[in-house]
């Protein structure tokens, strides 16, 4: 996996941050995270199906595993639930890094699988501003 | 009590040749079945029809049961220029993978799932993609028949009375049948696609499509960045009414073989030119098209034998050539694919006719079309080029084909097809051994319903490259049996 552009992680803090993680509180950043999990799966798991979008977030977890040890129990990829208690294990800052790299990992592998402008389709019934968030990370 | 027909509009299937086959389109509100073995193109014939019809307002919802995962099948259509984000991004086309659902609850848990989905969004057009993997693993139980008959009613209503236009794309292998699924659809669509010697066929037939007349019979079809594509069968050509046979002639660029004709080619004719190698019936040929452009008429020239450029070397009217390919007077179109059918090939001429409005059309040669078919394409080839000339010649455009002669003195012969009885006129060029020289021969075989001249008249080529017909060869007899003896007629000018 090549390692995610700088709009992928950008993407990836935007999404924890609109699902409430501040930055500072570890349960606020456990509970974003389980709540962009939840609803990426919601958004995809119907086009991939379940198995495929969890084969992703796996995927993307055991590419991690040296990075973030959180991830050397795979488990933790497998439900936005066991995400979050996976997180709340952790130090805030720590579980913040881990859980943007989870996702901005996801966003590198299924882009390659099926494009950037697809995904973004994809996410925009969830997050309608993504296709403006984006704009703005490119502007930076 | 009104007696009106209930009006039945027809979506486009946004397959290319695909609406005229099916006679208009897919029935609004009918339920389909699409059929063929791994690879024929169902997928990409079912994302096809998926998002030609989708709008914000008709959505379409394509569903994959079992099949090649989502992921990948994503991976690939979305190469395909019909296939449009933000159609996804929008909602227009809705992709639903139920893989989970059919492994854990069977057909069942299937249709509560597309039952649900279409109550949540109202689609106008759903795919369910690939019913056949899900139909097969029913069939194994021991109420799999029935149990399949039950699903396939039950769906069938939920989908009409949704008011959904379905498509069901099921992997089947040729002959076999299904009672229950053939029995409820409206349409049946069956793809094929298989390998001949070195070439792989594609084909398509519409096999039902309940109240509407579509063409019958296998057609060619292709899968390109476009998309699948479907080459209808060609119709027999229409018959030509002449109310006034024969009131225009085309001058072919050859005075001498005017003459002998009549006065030129009956306009809308075809003209079979055969001759052994070296003969110049590619010259004679170019002259016609040259002819025509000096007289207003566009010409169109498809060669199988040798790419444009090199066509354009070698022939001596290859300057004039360019310079009407400038001119838009002129297109020269290089068909050589070994796999083409000849539907593709009459598309291809015919688009050039329209194009640039030709008058006039050289096929060079049909000895090249014929080894620029498909080898089982090969085997229709008389038909297939009957329908052709009468398609082209319908069009009010002159044809003339030119064809490799083996010079041989025991048989006379105008072609190595049979095709000569197809075309309306037939002129012929011959080697003859005169006074120790190969000299060269034409005359008029045939011009279908017209007085013609029974002479043979002597040929030699002028400086330029251009053929100049000389006088009657009366003073021989015997000129075609190659041991020509002189006679004692005086030859004539």
């Amino acid at each position: 996996m090549s390692a995610p552009s700088a709009n992928q992680v950008a993407l990836a803090r935007r999404l924890l941050a609109v699902e409430g993680a501040d930055g500072g509180a570890l349960e606020a950043c456990a509970a974003a995270a389980e709540q962009v999990y939840a609803k990426l799966d919601g958004q995809l798991s119907p086009l991939l199906g379940s198995l495929g979008f969890r084969a992703l977030l796996v995927r993307s977890a055991k590419l991690l595993q040296h990075q973030h040890p959180v991830f050397a129990d795979l488990a933790v990829a497998q439900s936005a639930a066991k995400l979050r208690a996976g997180l709340r294990a952790l130090e805030p800052a720590t579980a913040q890094q881990a859980a943007e790299a989870l996702f901005a990992g996801f966003f590198v592998l299924i882009a390659t699988f099926i494009g950037e402008r697809l995904t973004t389709q994809s996410l925009r019934g969830a997050w309608p501003e993504v296709d403006q968030w984006l704009v703005t990370e490119r502007e930076k | 009590m009104s007696d009106d027909k209930v009006a039945i509009r027809k979506l486009p299937s946004g397959v290319s040749g695909l609406d005229e086959v099916l006679g208009g389109g897919f029935p609004e509100f009918s339920f389909n079945l699409i059929a063929g073995g791994p690879g024929c193109g169902k997928t990409t014939m079912g994302h096809q029809i998926a998002f030609a019809n989708a709008s914000p307002q008709r959505r379409a919802l394509y569903v994959s049961v079992i099949g090649e995962p989502p992921i990948k099948m994503l991976r690939y259509q979305q190469q395909y220029d019909f296939f449009d984000p933000a159609k996804v991004g929008d909602g227009s086309v809705r992709f639903l993978h139920l893989g989970q659902q059919a492994a854990d609850g069977g057909l069942e848990a299937v249709l509560t799932a597309i039952t649900d989905e279409i109550e949540k969004s109202s689609p106008a057009i759903v795919v369910v993609d690939s019913f056949r993997a899900l139909v097969r693993s029913t069939l194994a139980g021991p109420q799999g028949e029935s149990e399949i008959t039950d699903f396939m009613q039950r769906l069938a209503l939920v989908l009409t009375s949704c008011q959904a236009t379905t498509f069901l794309l099921g992997e089947y292998a040729d002959g076999e049948r299904d009672s229950a699924v053939f029995t409820v659809a409206d349409g049946l669509l069956w793809l094929y696609q298989s390998v001949e010697r070195n070439s792989v066929v594609r084909k398509a037939q519409v096999m039902k499509m309940r109240g509407q007349g579509q063409v019958p019979g296998l057609h060619t079809a292709g899968i390109t960045e476009a998309g699948f594509h479907v080459f209808p069968r060609l119709a027999t050509p229409p018959k030509r009414v002449e109310t006034e046979p024969h009131a225009r002639r085309v001058q072919t660029g050859v005075k001498g073989l005017d003459a002998l004709m009549g006065g030129g080619i009956p306009e809308g004719y075809s003209v079979l030119l055969a001759g052994p190698s070296g003969s110049g019936k590619t010259v004679l040929s170019n002259q016609f098209i040259v002819e025509g452009a000096a007289r207003g008429e566009n010409g169109l020239v498809a060669v199988f034998e040798q790419r444009p450029n090199d066509y354009l070397q070698t022939t001596p009217h290859g300057e004039e050539f360019r310079s009407l390919i400038r001119a838009k007077k002129l297109e020269v179109l290089y068909l050589r694919p070994l796999d083409l059918s000849i539907e593709e090939t009459l598309r291809e001429l015919q688009s050039a006719v329209k194009r640039i409005k030709a008058k006039r059309a050289v096929i060079d040669s049909l000895s090249g079309l014929e080894l620029a078919l498909g080898p089982s394409f090969r085997e229709d080839f008389r038909e297939s080029l009957y329908r052709m000339l009468g398609a082209l010649t319908g069009l009010g455009v002159t044809v003339m084909a030119t064809v490799e002669l083996t010079d041989s003195y025991a048989d006379l012969r105008f072609s190595p097809h049979g095709i000569a009885f197809l075309t309306d006129a037939i002129v012929l060029q011959r080697y003859v051994e005169i006074g120790g020289q190969l000299r060269r021969a034409i005359g008029v075989v045939k011009v279908r319903a017209s007085k013609h001249s029974k002479d043979l008249r002597e040929y030699d080529f002028a400086p330029g490259g251009r053929i100049v017909v000389g006088k009657t060869l009366a003073e021989f007899d015997g000129l075609l049996t190659g041991t020509p003896r002189r006679g004692v007629r005086k030859a004539r000018r």
